[in-house]
């Protein structure tokens, strides 16, 4: 039994009887600091190559990525700021070109409207210049009808005249009466 | 020594009547000797776990590497890099929240190392290992780091005040002093008494239940014992080093 516990705690008993520890559960001996020793060893040997390979350059990584994500995002939030900066001035101008178009409009409502009053004015002017013409034509004609008449009259006076003339007359006196009228004729052509 | 070690063992006796007759194997065994300072060593089973875990680690490591350095990172990252990415900010947030942003980083990547071996450690059983951490050589040895690194910190930012503070009270001076000494042992024989006990259980349920059991009932108490009572060693381990050593940076 007393060989048993023995073996149970290790080398102690292993250095008592020179065979190797077997089944060994707990023992505070030399074999526990050696162990101790190890691990630390161990951990150390361990805590440098994972830091080495695995933990720094992930995190390397990581603030890589952080990093172009940032300056994505950065770039983005610019480029947003630009867009509503364009935005505004485009929203401007279109209202200015609202404007400038409610300005042409109305200059060119106000151009059709003289000219439409000039049109009118000149058609105006026209009409009262055909109708002066046509009441000029008129009178023209009225003393041209006049005149005609006249010479018409005049005319049928001198045959009627000449009718009864040629009646109550004989020849002498007709030739007295055509020597008086020459005779008159000559002396206010030749005075002239 | 030899009778507290005989006396730590004596309450296992009946275990070992039971080791005799049956083949129930949970304990450390020694394969080499070799001479150190005039004293005796064995290359035990604790070792070549540890080796196994520590050249695992190692290769992943190694992956990872490859892959971080071939990743681009103006490209979308493939799950492998996800992965690795996910783990290490968990760390980094992990120490972060629980050391401050000011000193967090800096214990960053050991925490990280301590809380991947750790897991890794506890969860080996799974993979037909004996439990590194369920000898109490390793995690006395993560523990004693711990407490080294307390200390070296207590000193770095308290500097004589760190002595002075345990003769505060002066009459709960020893209750201080035996309070810093006992965090590295409380903490490494947590560890320890968890691991082992899952350890011993599955070494026990192994060597002594019938054959046509082992097919399916292990299964479930594996998932307990290796996996989440060693998952949640390893986070109680990593927070009570970030705790007491984030302690120290107060003035």
């Amino acid at each position: 039994m007393v060989n048993f516990i023995s073996s149970m705690t290790g080398t102690l008993a292993a250095l008592e009887e020179g065979g190797m520890m077997e089944n060994r559960i707990f023992g505070l001996d030399s074999q526990l600091l050696m162990d101790t020793v190890i691990l630390a060893l161990a951990v150390f040997a361990l805590f440098a190559l994972l830091s080495y390979l695995l933990f720094n350059p992930a995190r390397e990584l990581l603030a890589k990525r952080q990093a172009k994500i940032q300056a994505e995002m950065d770039f983005s939030a610019k480029e947003k700021e630009d867009a509503m900066q364009f935005k505004s001035e485009y929203e401007a101008k279109l209202k200015n070109a609202s404007a400038e178009v409610e300005e042409i409009l109305s200059e060119g409502k106000k151009k059709a409207q003289k000219r439409e009053n000039e049109i009118i004015a000149e058609a105006d002017a026209e009409a009262t210049r055909i109708r002066e013409r046509a009441s000029r034509e008129i009178e023209l004609e009225k003393s041209k009808l006049k005149d005609e008449v006249k010479q018409e009259m005049i005319s049928i006076a001198s045959v009627m005249a000449s009718k009864i003339i040629a009646g109550n007359i004989d020849e002498t006196k007709q030739a007295a009466l055509v020597d008086e009228a020459l005779n008159e004729m000559g002396d206010d052509t030749w005075q002239n | 020594m030899k009778i507290g070690s005989t006396l730590l063992s004596g309450g296992l006796a009946n275990l070992g009547v039971l080791t005799q007759d049956s083949e129930v194997t949970f304990g450390v065994n020694g394969y080499l000797k070799y001479h150190l300072f005039g004293h005796e060593f064995e290359l035990t089973t604790t070792h070549i776990s540890l080796l196994i875990i520590m050249v695992t680690l190692l290769i992943f490591a190694l992956v990872a590497n490859r892959a971080i350095k071939k990743a681009d990172p103006d490209k979308v990252p493939g799950p492998f890099l996800n992965m690795i990415e996910y783990m290490v900010e968990t760390i980094d947030n992990l120490t972060k929240t629980n050391m401050g942003e000011k000193h967090g980083y800096k214990f960053a990547n050991y925490i990280g190392t301590l809380f991947i071996f750790v897991l890794f450690s506890n969860i080996s059983g799974l993979f037909g290992l004996r439990p590194p951490t369920a000898d109490y050589g390793v995690t006395l040895g993560l523990a004693m780091i711990t407490f080294f690194l307390i200390h070296y910190n207590g000193f770095k930012y308290q500097k004589s005040k760190h002595v002075t503070n345990l003769f505060k009270p002066i009459l709960l001076s020893p209750i201080n002093i035996i309070g810093e000494i006992a965090t590295p042992i409380s903490m490494s024989l947590r560890l320890f008494g968890n691991v082992l006990s899952g350890t011993v259980m599955m070494g026990l349920i192994y060597g002594l239940l019938p054959k046509i059991i082992l097919l399916f009932w292990p299964g479930v108490l594996h998932a307990y014992f290796d996996v989440f009572s060693g998952a949640i060693q390893t986070y109680v381990f990593c927070m009570l080093t970030m705790v007491f050593i984030s302690q120290q940076f107060e003035e």
